[in-house]
């Protein structure tokens, strides 16, 4: 019997053959080395136990669908179909789902996304958008059976009831979570219905928390148009939607509390405003009246007629004054005259002859005789008294002694 | 759909401006008089907002045809109070 001689093809188109028919799908779990994605999107990397390694491939269709990042070191737990890669003499797994095995796996996702994500800017300070401080409408995102959404209504109805919720029921846990979380954000922007987004759930593990540390998810948390309030988890919880929202709440009842303002409250600052407002435009008015009042005031003061009355009156006063100071002057002058003609009237020899003396003069000539050394014994002489003359003849003459002393 | 008029944000943020200017006296009496009437429509408005009473919770609905629906969502007896001005605190 001769024997048959196969080509490499050959042997490879078996061994392809035997591979696939006796290995079915399979689970298998073990830790991530040389994880590289190419430039079109297919993942490859090896899963590797202590004496044994498998290559792995992702193709694009499925890689999109991983909700988290996979990295260097990871335990995974993968599905697929062992297949061959002729090329290279190789057999490889075909991945059609992955998990990842425990908690440090998903903690060493969530580090690697989140430092990708944080790199691109997506979790800058800059990048977070105000809440609105007094909003009345608010679109609220989560599961309609769950405890957060009962948290978050009973603290906003305590707070003020008058704000209007718009829920988007969501999934908040498994596969199609971040789907129908990315859907409710994506409406709510469309309808531009209400003042910011919630999106909240009740604390869980950090694989039921998984939905939000979901690259997609929290891109479109970064990227709506309308400010997002994440409240996911309970306080100590942090997920890459926290980062990626504008305001982060512990839990749901703190997201109510921090976005609604008590009613209250707000009808205090109204009412406070309103009386401040009356108050300034009341003060206002009375300032401008009182301005009003002076203004009128000075108009009376400055009246020109008035004025001229004033003027008037002072030159009256004056004209008096000039008069009177005129009539003390002539006043003056008369009695100074008066005075003077009575000292004159003194003087007058009449009337000293009035009084019993007389004037001697010689005869004929009336030469006033003022020294008896002008008369000479039986000389002529005329005497002229008050009311009257006569002629006499000098006797004797004696010269007064005491004069000559 | 809620009334796209009225926003208690931007009120506010306009009375507490119109306050301020009011206060600052910069304002002539007629200007100022007009900004009070403004501030006190405006205050009026938000007072309306805040008796109204208790506004229900509105479900989002997306039809077939990615049509949005609006309907009352049937609160629980422990969330769904009685809200009224008056028996708050």
């Amino acid at each position: 019997m001769e024997e048959h001689i196969y080509t490499v093809s050959e042997i490879a188109r078996d061994i392809k053959r035997v591979l696939e028919q006796f290995i079915a799908p399979v689970w298998i779990e073990g830790e991530v080395s040389n994880f590289t994605v190419n430039r079109i999107g297919h993942i490859y990397f090896s899963l590797k136990d202590q004496t044994a390694v498998l290559n792995c491939t992702i193709w694009r269709s499925h890689s999109l669908s991983i909700p988290f990042q996979i990295v260097n070191g990871m335990r995974l737990i993968v599905f697929g179909n062992v297949t061959t890669y002729a090329m290279q003499s190789q057999y490889q797994l075909n991945v059609q789902q992955v998990r990842a095995a425990g908690l440090g796996s998903l903690y060493l996702a969530f580090e690697a996304l989140k430092k990708k994500l944080s790199a691109e800017g997506l979790f800058d300070q800059e990048r977070k958008r105000p809440i609105a401080h007094y909003p009345t409408k608010i679109g609220l995102i989560t599961s309609q059976i769950g405890a957060a959404l009962r948290d978050f209504l009973q603290v906003s109805r305590r707070r003020n009831p008058a704000i209007a919720i718009y829920l988007f029921p969501a999934l908040v846990q498994g596969n199609e979570a971040a789907a129908t979380i990315i859907r409710g954000i994506q409406i709510f922007n469309q309808l531009q219905n209400v003042d910011f987004i919630v999106i909240t759930r009740g604390g869980g593990s950090l694989e039921d928390l998984w939905t939000f540390n979901e690259e997609p998810l929290v891109r479109e948390v970064a990227q709506s148009s309308l400010p997002i309030v994440s409240a996911v988890g309970h306080e100590v919880d942090f997920t890459l939607c926290d980062f990626a929202a504008d305001l982060r709440a512990p839990t749901p009842s703190a997201a109510a509390e921090m976005t609604i303002p008590e009613r209250a409250h707000l009808i205090y600052i109204i009412n406070e405003i309103r009386q401040k407002m009356g108050q300034t435009i009341t003060n206002k008015i009375n300032n401008i009246l009182k301005e009003i009042a002076n203004i009128t005031k000075r108009l009376f003061l400055n009246r020109p007629l008035e004025l001229l009355h004033q003027r008037i009156q002072r030159v009256d006063e004056l004209e008096m004054q000039i008069l009177k100071s005129v009539r003390n002057r002539v006043q003056f002058i008369k009695t100074k005259l008066e005075n003077f003609r009575k000292t004159l009237e003194v003087m007058n020899p009449r009337a000293i002859m009035e009084r019993g003396f007389a004037i001697v003069y010689h005869w004929p000539d009336k030469k006033i005789i003022k020294s008896i050394m002008m008369l000479s014994v039986g000389e002529q002489v005329g005497v002229e008294l008050n009311d009257g003359e006569f002629q006499a003849k000098t006797e004797t003459i004696r010269p007064r002694k005491k004069l000559k002393e | 759909m809620a009334k796209k008029s009225f926003s208690l944000e931007n009120s506010l943020k306009r009375l507490e401006e119109i306050l301020q200017i009011l206060e600052s006296g910069e304002k002539d009496i007629e200007e100022s008089i007009k900004l009070f009437e403004e501030g006190m429509k405006l205050s009026t408005e938000c007072q309306a907002h805040l008796q109204t009473l208790e506004k229900r919770v509105k479900l989002l609905v997306e039809k077939s045809g990615g049509e949005i629906g609006e309907q009352d969502f049937p609160e629980s007896p422990e969330t769904a109070q009685p809200g009224s001005l008056f028996n708050q605190e």
